[in-house]
């Protein structure tokens, strides 16, 4: 039975269904920075390591600072578990790495971000998990390039920097036929414009150093279960002991007791209190990231030193229609511009006053970034095409600022050309 | 009416919500705890309004300091290197192991 929800998210987001901290009153998350937790008894401590008693043990297992953080970011999804990483490629490489063994497969979209494809070509390539890439809004691909190894379907809600937007229903169908979880990393779309659990996707991943923090301080993670996939009977094998022990909640438990425990890659709480920070006003901030995002998409459309524009917002985008439904007629804050070389692209970036040149997105402040010269230039020619890299591409991650300080900069930047 | 705790059957009022039951079994940490109801798991903003019927069957869970133990990274590893006897590798992994 489906819970009825009774607040949108801009409430859900500052009023955290398990409050932070009731002994005080106090309504920022405590930071915890105990490495380690101490019990009265030999006996206890056993317990506790044993999983015979709730209590923690050592942070890289688990910290109260963390599992509030949690436990807040999995009722944000409407989902019932989430484990914090290190980062967001951390978050990635903890699923498969709880998904996959050496002859596994995977089936990934083609327009993921450079050092995702890396991650999972070249470095788990290497130990023997293969991933099969495919065009992300074709579902048919999809449906080819699984076979009876398949242990994941791995999509970005909004391909980085492609922008190109899958149908997370139409995938998450065809995973459930096929008994495989469909992962959605939604760190582009965030849960303002979509929680994809409830299209039937069995994890999301975010970057919380993108668009949750918004403030580019701190990096983190997460991974969230929204229980729609049921591990106890799917393709995945989790260890029989998770199964037994945590039920429902044995992906989750199995991440972060075993994968995150053992590998390591764990968020910093006093991360988590960063990304608290950023949560609270994430709406707010995705409301102006979109509409800024769409008035300057429009504006430099028009424009004649811009050769294209693509933003999943502009009616000419090939996917604006399943973007317009999925994300509710809001369309993120990426967009990319082709000026018709790279020697172009330079020097309009060089140019911009209030935009930053660096290699992050879902900041408060309008950053660009020449993909082909930095996070994909390890692509090559045909893998750049179908990530939709050209030398000619800047790619604008467009901040909060007043949009008519942001339109005069761009606009005097392109002077240049 | 009878429901099933972590297992165990008990008899509880009827009317019981599963906030109640929290209280009235004196779970440790009630607000780590996640509660699955009969095979799912409930969100939070749930544990108030749900009302149990006869026959249910309760789990508490925590994700805080358990499956650290042997018992279970063993019971884990040697699933994992069973799984794929079709690969050389692997049996030879096996091998190694045991």
């Amino acid at each position: 039975m489906q819970a009825v929800r009774k607040w949108s998210l801009a409430t859900e987001l500052v009023h955290p269904v398990v409050p932070y901290d009731p002994a005080a009153g106090g309504t920022a998350l405590p930071v915890n920075l105990s490495v380690s937790f101490g019990y009265d008894s030999s006996e206890e401590l056993a317990a506790a390591f044993s999983g015979e008693r709730p209590g923690y043990v050592y942070a890289r297992i688990q910290n109260p600072t963390i599992e509030l953080f949690e436990r807040h970011f999995a009722e944000i999804e409407h989902s019932v578990a989430s484990v914090t990483t290190a980062s967001g490629m951390a978050a990635i490489a903890a699923i498969v790495l709880a998904v996959a063994a050496p002859g596994d497969e995977i089936v990934a979209g083609t327009s993921l971000f450079g050092g995702t494809f890396v991650l999972l070509e070249e470095l788990f390539g290497r130990y023997g998990v293969r991933t099969r890439f495919v065009e992300p809004t074709d579902p048919d691909r999809w449906r080819r390039a699984i076979t009876d190894r398949t242990r994941l379907l791995f999509v970005e809600a909004i391909g980085n920097p492609k922008l190109d937007v899958p149908d997370i229903g139409a995938l998450a169908e065809l995973a459930a036929v096929h008994g495989v979880p469909l992962a959605v990393d939604a760190t582009a779309a965030t849960p303002a414009l979509i929680r994809p659990g409830e299209l039937g996707a069995s994890l999301v991943i975010h970057s919380l150093t993108k668009y949750v923090g918004g403030h580019g301080a701190g990096l983190g993670g997460i991974v969230v279960d929204t229980g729609v996939y049921d591990w106890t009977a799917g393709r995945v094998e989790i260890p029989p002991e998770f199964l037994e022990r945590y039920r429902r909640l044995a992906f989750a438990a199995f991440l972060r007791l075993r994968i995150q425990q053992h590998f390591g890659g764990c968020l910093a709480p006093f991360h988590a209190f960063l990304f608290t920070l950023g949560l609270e006003t994430l709406a707010l901030r995705m409301d102006q990231h979109c509409r800024n995002a769409l008035a300057l998409a429009q504006t430099l459309s028009a424009h004649p030193k811009v050769a294209e524009v693509r933003y999943p917002g502009l009616g000419t985008h090939p996917d604006h229609e399943t973007a317009r439904r999925q994300f509710g007629d809001r369309y993120g804050g990426l967009l990319t511009l082709r000026l018709g070389s790279q020697e172009r692209c330079f020097r309009f970036m060089n140019r911009l006053r209030l935009a930053k040149r660096l290699a992050n997105l879902g900041d408060v402040r309008t950053l660009v970034i020449h993909p082909a010269s930095t996070f994909c230039r390890e692509a090559s020619p045909e893998r750049a095409e179908a990530m939709g890299v050209s030398e000619d591409l800047v790619r604008v991650s467009v901040g909060i600022e007043a949009f008519e300080d942001l339109k005069s900069d761009f606009e005097q930047a392109l002077e240049v050309l | 009416m009878q429901i099933q705790i972590n297992g165990i059957v008990k008899e509880k009022p009827d009317g019981l919500t599963v906030q109640d039951l929290l209280e009235s079994e004196e779970v440790e940490r009630p607000e780590m705890v996640s509660v699955e109801l009969n095979d799912h798991i409930l969100f939070r903003i749930e544990f108030r309004e749900r009302k149990l019927q006869e026959g249910d069957r309760v789990e508490f869970i925590y994700l805080m300091g358990g499956g650290a133990d042997r018992t279970a990274g063993d019971l884990g590893s040697a699933v994992a290197l069973r799984r794929r006897p079709e690969s050389k590798e692997w049996h030879d992994a096996e091998e190694a192991s045991f």
